[in-house]
This record gives C-alpha cells, sequence and structure tokens, in this order.
C-alpha cells in the first residue's frame, strides 16, 4: 500500500469529482477493505478513497412512508435508531450481530452493501423490505431495487464514477411482522454459514404479501420464491411454518466452503425459515391479534 | 503518500507528517512509540489493537492514519499517572484478570469504552462488550469480575472517564 494515494473529502461533490476522475477503491468503514488487502484478496490499490467523514451521508430518516438510511451510517446508529426499532427491527436484530462492537462502530450499512457478500447480514433484511439503492455520480442519480444489485460474490452493477449514497424502503404497518435468524460458528465475529429474513402482512390472521429471503446460500442473496408463494393467504400454523421451511431449502443452491456444506446449508434454511415464522406466530398470539 | 495528522493522543496533540496507509495501530506504535496497545491479528478479530477514537472502542488495525486528522484518542498509556493505576487496572490486577497479558490493554480499553456508556453493566453486557476482544490463557471470567468491580469503584465518577 506504500504507493497508495489515499483521498479523504469532507463533502459528497467533492467525492464524487474525485470518483470521476480516478476511479478509486472505496473505503466507508473499512472493516472489510483493510482486511481483503492485508490477506491479499485484492492488490494495493493505486487510490482509495476514504469516505467516512462525509457527515451528509450518515443518518436515519422519514419522510412521508419513506424511511432513508444514509449509507455512511455505522451499525452502532443503526442500533441506536428508534426509527428503525420501528419499521425495520429485524435489521436491529441483523446488525447486532455483525462483527464485535468494535467494527459495528466503523462498519457501515452502505459498505455492508458494496463489498457484495452473499452472507452480508444486512442485505437479507433490506430485500424483504424490497429497498431501493440511491446511486450517484456527477451524471446524476438512478435508484435501483437491491435485488437487482448484486450480481455475484464482490460483484454488484455499480458503476466506478457511482457511489452508494443512501438506502430507501417504504415503512410497513400494523400488520408488518418481520424476522432475521443467522448461523454462525459463533455469536460475535463469525461470517454467517445461512442467514434467513423474513416479512409478512397479516390481517385478521391472514397472510397478505410475504417476502423471505436467504442469505450464504446462493452467489447472492436470494429471494424464497417458492416460500412466499406458499405463504399467500395462508394463517400462520406450525404445519404451514413447515410446509413453507422446506419449500425455502429448494429455493437456494448453496456450496461447501471454508465455513460449512452445502448440505448443511440446505438442511439450516428450512430450521431458520421455520424458527422464524413460528416466532411471528407467537407473538401475533402473544398480542392477541390473531 | 505522506499526510499531516493533527490529532490529540491522551489528551496531547500531536501534529506529524506520516504515511497515510499506515493504520492507526502502526502510527501509535512505530511513530508514536505508544507500544502498550498490541498488534495482534491486523484483521480485526482479536482486539489486542482496542484504542478509543472519539469516544467508541475501535480496532486500530482498521483504521488508516488517512482518516485520524483532528479526532481525539486514548490509549492504554493515557489510563494511569505515573505509579497510580486507573480503577480499572487495579482491578485487573487484583481479579487475576492478566496472564500473559497481551489481550490486557485491549480488554481494558474496551472496558473504559462499555463503562462510558453504560456505568452499572449486567454481566450479559460485559460479555457482549467484551466479544471482540479474544483471552488465550486466563479464560474470561476473571476478566468479567474485574469489569463489574471496576464499574463498582468508579459508580460516582463522571463521564466520560477519560478526558
Amino acid at each position: 500500500m506504500t504507493q497508495t494515494v489515499i483521498f479523504t473529502p469532507k463533502s459528497l461533490s467533492e467525492a464524487l469529482e474525485v470518483l470521476n476522475d480516478k476511479k478509486p477503491v472505496v473505503l466507508a468503514g473499512g472493516t472489510d477493505l483493510l482486511v481483503q488487502i492485508k490477506g491479499g484478496g485484492i492488490p494495493p490499490p493505486r487510490y482509495i478513497i476514504a469516505i467516512d467523514n462525509i457527515k451528509a451521508l450518515k443518518g436515519i430518516k422519514k419522510n412521508g412512508r419513506k424511511v432513508r438510511i444514509g449509507a455512511l451510517t455505522t451499525f452502532e446508529e443503526i442500533l441506536d435508531s428508534e426509527l428503525l426499532a420501528k419499521f425495520a427491527p429485524h435489521l436491529l436484530e441483523a446488525s447486532y450481530e455483525i462483527g464485535s462492537p468494535q467494527i459495528r462502530a466503523r462498519g457501515t450499512i452502505g459498505g455492508n452493501i458494496m463489498n457484495a457478500s452473499p452472507a452480508g447480514d444486512s442485505i437479507p433484511p433490506l430485500f424483504v423490505l424490497e429497498a431501493h439503492l440511491i446511486l450517484q455520480s456527477i451524471e446524476g442519480r438512478r435508484k435501483v431495487a437491491i435485488s437487482q444489485f448484486h450480481t455475484g460474490p464482490g460483484k454488484t452493477i455499480r458503476r466506478r464514477d457511482e457511489l452508494l449514497i443512501g438506502i430507501e424502503f417504504e415503512a410497513g404497518d400494523k400488520s408488518s411482522r418481520y424476522f432475521f435468524m443467522r448461523l454462525g460458528t459463533r455469536k460475535a465475529l463469525a461470517i454467517a454459514k445461512v442467514s434467513a429474513a423474513g416479512m409478512l402482512n397479516i390481517k385478521n390472521g391472514h397472510i397478505g404479501k410475504a417476502r423471505i429471503a436467504l442469505g450464504a446460500v446462493a452467489p447472492t442473496v436470494v429471494y424464497a420464491h417458492g416460500a412466499q408463494d406458499l405463504l399467500a393467504g395462508k394463517s400462520l400454523s406450525p404445519e404451514v411454518a413447515l410446509l413453507v421451511a422446506n419449500a425455502a431449502q429448494n429455493d437456494c443452491h448453496p456450496i461447501d466452503d471454508i465455513r460449512s456444506q452445502a448440505e448443511y446449508r440446505q438442511a439450516m434454511v428450512g430450521v431458520l425459515v421455520e424458527r422464524g415464522l413460528m416466532r411471528i406466530m407467537n407473538e401475533l398470539n402473544g398480542d392477541g391479534q390473531r | 503518500m505522506i499526510g499531516l495528522v493533527d490529532v490529540r493522543v491522551n489528551g496531547v496533540r500531536i501534529r506529524r507528517h506520516v504515511p497515510g496507509h499506515f493504520t492507526l495501530l502502526r502510527f501509535l506504535r512505530e511513530s508514536e512509540g505508544l507500544t502498550g496497545t498490541k498488534c495482534g491479528c491486523e484483521i480485526g478479530e482479536c482486539g489486542a489493537c482496542t484504542v478509543i477514537m472519539d469516544g467508541v472502542a475501535v480496532n486500530s488495525c482498521l483504521v488508516l492514519t488517512a482518516e485520524i486528522d483532528g479526532s481525539e484518542i486514548w490509549t492504554v498509556e493515557g489510563l494511569s499517572h505515573g505509579f497510580d493505576l486507573h480503577p480499572i487496572q487495579e482491578a485487573f490486577l487484583e481479579y487475576d484478570a492478566v496472564h500473559c497479558g497481551f489481550c490486557t490493554p485491549g480488554l481494558v480499553m474496551a472496558a473504559v469504552a462499555l463503562l462510558n456508556e453504560t456505568p452499572d453493566p449486567s454481566e450479559d453486557e460485559i460479555k457482549n462488550f467484551i466479544a471482540g476482544n479474544l483471552c488465550r490463557c486466563t479464560g474470561y471470567l476473571p476478566i468479567i469480575k474485574a469489569i463489574a468491580e471496576a464499574a463498582y469503584r468508579l459508580r460516582d465518577v463522571p463521564r466520560p472517564l477519560l478526558a
């Protein structure tokens, strides 16, 4: 890294200029990037742009039904957000499982998305919210559905002059229920072997819209389409949860790697989805809303 | 690329030309001679390099010097006054929370960060907060007890603990 030139812009416009001119590698927290450079996973970059100090890209706001998370919001800030505790509680569950307090203090949600790991913990919760990513360059701005953004491990459709500046999603209502479940070797500092997130709209005991997303079991995070189709129109019961969990196993294509085996991952997808659905069912029973 | 950084380390202002690609860890150890902060895994897994940056615990191996300009850093060297140890350090000694000592500065700094935010932590809060600090000798029980005892002794001390 001795030859690396590092830019530390304070404003978004300054950052976009540098991105346009130099096409640098973006550092947004550094808890993945610096590890990858150190491990030789990526060669030392010619240019790095460290954007952590751009205050305008931090924070969480709600405008009408739209909730917007600045790309440079750290996981610690997400955990402290009352707004997200209300409208994306499963994102808080996921954030709590990321790294360690030290990592959560630096690591950002934008960095987690751009790192494009199929095991990225913040991604399945954003899938089930049907979140959109806001990409900005000096040319202009575009919005992309998060499910269209990743094309493979470490790969996205971002152009090199673009910066992810924020994440936007529509707030749910009283009928929206969420879960996030994750399996790793230990609770702290272990990358997920399998993760699953869910969002169900339940009115008068009947499921309307259902979204289930699975992590670390395909080249990108994926929706469990078969499981979602099965849920629509049903009422939650242990039998339905099991049926849907089995369907989710057929919605993924895991591989063997250093962290786990395909067969085990596929089995655990079922366990996590079933647990998530059962938790929602028990919450509803507890609320007397069933 | 050499850049000028202007930071406060343990309450002392430092202006220094350092390579921007240096990590905060290397800056502290190699440029400032503050070798109390330990270099363990250098990939954010072990917590031995934990320092406090602008009030929060960070892995100094994962922060670039180019990013620290204007910030306030505290390391283990900033805790004691001469031979007067900080109450957290005293508690670590009394509870035998130190064996080989390599993880100790990181754990002590994590404890400072925890007690700044949470003056009266539960055992679970202590365990969760030190999840990013590995100890391979003593086991964690003496460490957890030492932090709980330090919290008790510091209960009336105004926050932040380092300022």
